[in-house]
């Protein structure tokens, strides 16, 4: 199974684990419907057979003479009698077994009909709602919680003063990455946890109108801590602290001064901007 | 003597697993609000059903199989 690693990965992953989930359920079902009438069969063949022994042995019974010794066929026919009775609560058993199993197909279907279809309906709006996003660029999706920035603009302005930055044109060729991901104890997965979650909750957030307290709470209500907090990616990207800062060179490309970390991710989650502080000398 | 249904049952099992699994690992790159809402209206309530059914399906298949090796039993 391919790694889930985006929001988008995550939507089409759950729609294609609720598809499985549906071939796979009624699939089975059908299997143990085919199971169940083979039992029920098998049963009607056990009966069928007793009955025509016991029927036969009764037969021979009356057939024979009084000098004849009776004793091997009555203890023939108990024993054929013995058998069908068990084979005929086998049956039983079975029938409501059957009817069991029949029930819970009715009900899985209906259940998975309506629920699934809900379900699916209701990703692929979520992912019609995660293109609209994404069509108007991380800056300008996350634009209002810049302060009185310009509806659908692409920059942060007032206060923040910050900007969209082009991950694409940022160079940190001479100051590559060395040190593996690992500073202050992280790990290259921590990164890429922080620039997702940008990405895809704290961004969006942001732009529905979400504080840094409303992140904080939602930490303390999962209990998040850590690294892995949104608090923390909030702090990251809009923070003064850590934020990132670039600086515009005349051709162009972008000068890293901080954020070398989180832009190499951004770049290899395909995240084409990231907020932070570009310096136009 | 017919097939078993155990194996149907195991295979109902292990299909939920699998669903649980899934929607798990999905909640790595999507777990905010959105999904929390989605597990409660839809997720949530399939996975729970989907394990009620396994369960339901286990006891039939037991009950099935019983009666089918006490046929076999028979002579």
């Amino acid at each position: 199974m391919s790694e889930v690693r985006t929001r988008d990965e995550a939507l089409a992953s759950v729609d294609r684990s609720l598809a499985q989930w549906f071939t796979a359920a009624t699939g089975v079902l059908t299997q143990a419907g085919a199971a169940s009438s083979a039992a029920t069969q098998q049963a009607d063949e056990a009966v069928r057979r007793f009955v025509t022994k016991a029927a036969a042995l009764e037969q021979l019974l009356q057939s024979l003479g009084p000098q004849d010794d009776r004793s091997q066929v009555e203890r023939d026919l108990a024993d054929a009698q013995a058998s069908l009775q068990a084979a005929r609560n086998a049956a039983q058993r079975i029938a409501a077994a059957s009817q069991r199993l029949s029930a819970l197909t009715r009900s899985q279907r209906n259940s998975l009909d309506a629920l699934l279809g809900s379900a699916r309906a209701d990703l692929s709006k979520r992912g019609c709602e995660l293109g609209s996003y994404r069509a108007g660029g991380v800056a300008g999706a996350a634009s209002s919680a810049g302060g009185g920035t310009a509806p659908g603009g692409g920059h942060w302005t007032g206060g923040n003063g910050l900007s969209r930055v082009d991950v694409a044109a940022a160079d940190f060729g001479d100051n590559p990455i060395l040190d593996g991901f690992t500073k202050g104890g992280t790990t290259r997965a921590d990164y890429r946890w922080a620039v997702q979650t940008w990405d895809e909750v704290v961004g969006p957030g942001v732009a529905r109108g979400m504080s840094r307290e409303d992140f904080e709470a939602r930490d303390q209500a999962r209990g998040a801590t850590g690294f892995r907090r949104t608090a923390g990616v909030f702090d990251m990207f809009l923070g003064d602290a850590d934020r990132l800062r670039v600086t515009r060179r005349p051709d162009g490309s972008l000068d890293v001064t901080n954020g070398r970390h989180r832009l190499e991710i951004a770049r290899e989650l395909g995240i084409k901007s990231l907020p932070g502080e570009v310096i136009d000398p | 003597m017919s097939a078993p249904m155990a194996p149907a049952a195991a295979a109902f099992n292990e299909a939920v697993r699998g669903l649980e699994r899934s929607l798990s690992e999905s909640r790595g790159a999507w777990d905010d609000g959105a999904r929390q809402n989605f597990d409660r209206r839809f997720a949530d309530r399939i996975v729970a059903d989907a394990k009620k059914s396994a369960a339901e399906l286990e006891a039939i298949s037991q009950e099935i199989d019983a009666a089918t090796r006490i046929l076999a039993s028979l002579r």
